[in-house]
């Protein structure tokens, strides 16, 4: 496969320190188009391997408006089922930039061990100096050890080395949308995580025709008023959740948006600094970057502060734990309790529909009604936008608040993108087989 | 294909601008490429050449490694028929210098005119204004493009007009007229001005750009500009026309050991052994680029011998063997040497190493003029094994070596 593509299938067995490569073919992106249309096949492949599928989806790290994710199919530990966690921040395209589309990790290792993906070549490396260490603590060691600050990490802290059921993967330092205990997978495979940096370039079949209509979609999007508002606040006020930036506000510091992202779906919160210092920080990291709006109000409905919050929100990254789970069971209303609380949470977290989209993503639409109403049909609308989101490889919150980018679009684009004829039948079929 | 052999120099002393030799040779079709370093000069690897090349970098440190052994070698290579091509520091080399190393390689009778025992006074200050030459200055009126113009000497039907960049080159005087192929003419809106105009007319305008000097039944060719510059095709085109206009007039010498017996001593590794070969270029390369792609976000540089070294010139090289690995790997089998299989392997996995811990003495305000020093060392020496892999390979696959057919066919 020549075009929006590395052409490479990575398949690491880590019983054997095995690592072996398949071509990506035409025929497969024909019948599977991409992100967890193809994990969700490469799943089923190897599913005797009890393995862990990441994928990037199909325009990721093109021009194609918020074509940032990537995605993590596996089967969680906590539900038994296959469910698809989208890979956001940078880290979505520098997979793709890495040099492989799709990444199979097939079994255990016998000791702990990290995956080091870079320029087409993946290193399985001994992680014995990291292992039992925080996730910034990983991050900081690997980005020392490989000399770049640009490397992205997908890496599980204690909570996931431990075998709790709310582990997450965390993405860089930051927490993510894993609700599916994805880190105590990660954990049982003595997998500490992955470190990518690529500096390679993705062919377009027809750049030219491809960056043109990118672009026009683009400028549709943009006379979409919500793209006046910035951060996660004015999400969540449109969810229904008054008072979130005022409450926000002191520790407010600044919004940013994934790989080319129209709309700014993070905050960071300032907790060691003044947040209105207009100075490069003297701390490397002074606050917490937050994507995880219900954990938010979760933590506000607690009664802790926003600051506290952060505090909390930035421990949790640490450790490696779904902040969403630690606000909903720990049972807990101060920073002090709550951080000392994580290794004894116990209870459900349930998974909405069909149990294999993460609700780290809001299960209605935001700031545009998409002609909806019932909520049946909007739990159906959702799991198909997710679906489709995360089959091309756009930010699954983004999806959700913008009707002008549409499954007949995307289409669009990754026709002109791979030269293949690629229809709203063969895009049905595969939702139709994604496994839920 | 021609199959004419090209030696470059690109030992101790270079700077990365021999690359640029490479892009130019390859895109022209010449393959038979040897890449040569100090030792090679000095044992006089280079009398089975038609054209030895030594582009940019420190004059004083290339002469010092070359020393009088190597002089001697370029000397008697030339006279029995050789093409000497020097751009810039390789230039400056066989000019007439009272000035020990320089006076190991007096061959040409051609001044000098950006030297002044009184510097000029700079407009930008800079650090690639001047270098010590003695106890004189030769001192870089301008960098970027220049407008260069063909004389009389060149072709007497029509002047040819393009331009090069000059980055620390000569301006120059000849001893005769006849010598001068092309003149610096003027300059161009990319023109830096690092002394003032006026200086800068003064200094090269009218004066030698490309100098072409006979000597015995060879001859040398000085180019003050980067001719050979990847983004100046013209220019590049001159070099071309002049090498084969060369060749063509004198093939007399001796010949005997040029094409495919210059393979007698290397061999063939198959299967395993050569995609683990490829796996590792790929694997250290990757490493390499990844840190020194962080180190261009540092304010650093080093000053090595006479030249100032920034963490660009060293992407310049890596990316260079980067971009021709995908061709390597296309082959199931690879010519090399027993020794240069391992000098490879050791010099991409080494040079990692050094990367990361020139990283962490930056970032933690360390010295780290050794660890740069070793960096670039080991970039010369990595690059001359990639490039005698990658050429011998592509040579011998155009020639259609039997060895290499059978690689494939296994």
């Amino acid at each position: 496969m020549e075009y929006l593509s590395t052409d490479k299938i990575l398949v690491i067995d880590l019983n054997t320190a095995e690592v072996e490569e398949e071509e990506l073919s035409e025929a497969l992106v024909e019948e599977h188009i991409g992100g967890i249309g193809m994990t969700s096949y490469l799943y089923d492949k190897y599913k005797a391997d009890d393995p862990i599928v990441i994928g990037t989806g199909l325009l990721a790290g093109t021009t194609y408006p918020a074509s940032a994710s990537a995605q993590i199919t596996a089967k969680s530990p906590v539900t038994g089922k296959i469910s698809h966690c989208p890979v956001i921040y940078k880290l979505g395209v520098e997979i793709k930039y890495s040099g492989f589309d799709y990444i199979v990790v097939k079994g255990s290792s016998p000791s702990p061990v990290y995956l080091w993906i870079h320029d087409g070549v993946a290193d399985i490396s001994d992680a014995a100096d990291i292992w039992g260490k925080g996730v910034w603590e990983s991050t900081d060691a690997l980005r020392k050890f490989v000399g770049d600050d640009l490397l992205q990490t997908m890496m599980i802290g204690p909570a996931g080395e431990n075998g709790s059921d709310y582990a997450q993967v965390c993405y860089n330092y930051w927490s993510s949308p894993d609700r599916f205990g994805f880190g105590k997978l990660f954990g049982a495979k003595n997998l500490k995580g992955f470190a990518f940096r690529g500096m390679g370039l993705i062919e377009v079949a027809e750049p030219e025709a491809y960056v043109e209509r990118s672009l026009e979609i683009l400028k549709q999007v943009k006379e979409n008023g919500f793209l006046e508002k910035k951060g996660i606040a004015p999400i969540l006020e449109a969810l229904g959740h008054e008072g979130v930036a005022q409450w926000m506000g002191p520790v407010t510091h600044r919004h940013s948006a994934d790989y080319f992202t129209p709309y700014a779906t993070n905050t960071a919160l300032f907790l060691d600094e003044d947040p209105g210092l207009l100075k490069e920080s003297d701390n490397d990291e002074p606050g917490v970057i937050v994507s995880d709006i219900l954990a938010l109000v979760e933590f506000k409905n607690l009664g802790l502060s926003a600051l506290d919050t952060g505090r909390v929100l930035k421990a949790c990254a640490k450790y490696g734990i779904d902040p969403f789970a630690v606000a909903r069971l720990c049972g807990k209303t101060s920073v002090e309790e709550i951080t000392a609380s994580f290794d004894a949470i116990s209870g459900e977290i349930a998974i909405p529909g069909s149990g294999m989209f993460t609700p780290w993503c809001p299960t209605t639409p935001i700031f545009n009604d998409f002609d909806l109403s019932d909520s049946n049909e909007i739990m159906a609308w959702w799991e198909r936008r997710q679906a489709v989101a995360m089959i091309f490889g756009i930010h699954p919150i983004f999806s959700l608040m913008c009707p002008e980018l549409t499954e007949e679009n995307m289409l669009e684009l990754a026709s002109l993108g791979t030269g293949l004829e690629l229809t709203q039948e063969t895009l049905d079929k595969v939702i139709d087989t994604i496994p839920g | 294909m021609n199959s004419l052999k090209i030696g470059i120099y690109a030992g101790s002393g270079t700077s990365h601008s021999w690359l640029w030799f490479v892009d130019l040779f390859e895109k022209a079709g010449f393959y038979d490429l040897v890449f040569l370093d100090e030792a090679s000069v000095r044992n006089n690897h280079i009398k089975f050449l038609d054209v030895l090349v030594i582009s940019g970098g420190d004059t004083f440190a290339v002469a010092q490694s070359l020393g009088r052994e190597g002089g001697l070698n370029i000397k008697s290579f030339v006279e029995q028929g050789g093409v000497y091509m020097g751009s810039c520091a390789g230039a400056y080399l066989p000019m007439n210098s009272s000035k020990k190393p320089l006076d190991q390689f007096n061959f040409v009778d051609v001044k000098i005119t950006n030297l002044s025992k009184t510097l000029p006074v700079a407009e930008i200050s800079t650090c690639k204004f001047c270098t010590s030459y003695g106890c004189d200055f030769v001192f870089h009126p301008v960098r970027e493009a220049v407008r260069l113009k063909t004389t009389c000497f060149y072709r007497n039907d029509a002047a040819l007009e393009f331009a090069a960049p000059l980055y620390g080159g000569p301006g120059m005087k000849a001893a005769d007229p006849s010598w001068v192929l092309a003149v610096y003419e003027g300059f161009t809106p990319r023109t830096t001005f690092l002394a003032s105009q006026k200086i800068a007319r003064k200094t090269l305008v009218g004066n030698g750009a490309v100098v072409r000097v006979p000597f015995k039944k060879g001859c040398f060719y000085l180019f003050g500009p980067h001719l050979e510059h990847p983004k100046f095709e013209r220019a590049n085109q001159f070099i071309i026309d002049s090498i084969i206009l060369e060749t063509g007039k004198d093939k007399a010498y001796d010949k005997s050991d040029h094409g495919m017996k210059g393979f007698a001593n290397k061999h063939g590794i198959y299967g395993k052994q050569a995609r683990e070969l490829l796996l590792t270029l790929r694997r250290e390369l990757s490493n390499s680029r990844i840190v020194a792609g962080s180190l261009e976000f540092l304010p650093i540089h080093w000053l090595i011998g006479q030249k100032v070294y920034e963490p660009q010139k060293i992407r310049v090289y890596l990316e260079s063997m980067w971009k021709r690995l995908k061709t390597l790997e296309k082959n199931t089998g690879l010519i090399i040497d027993p020794e240069s299989y391992t000098r490879i392997k050791t010099a991409v996995g080494n040079l990692t190493i050094e990367l990361r811990r020139i990283k962490q003495q930056v970032d933690n305000h360390l010295e780290s003029l050794e660890t740069a020093i070793t960096i670039f060392d080991l970039l010369h020496v990595l690059s001359i094994c990639f490039f005698d892999l990658y050429f011998s390979n592509r040579f011998s696959e155009l020639a259609k070596d039997p060895e290499q057919a059978a690689f494939k066919a296994s």
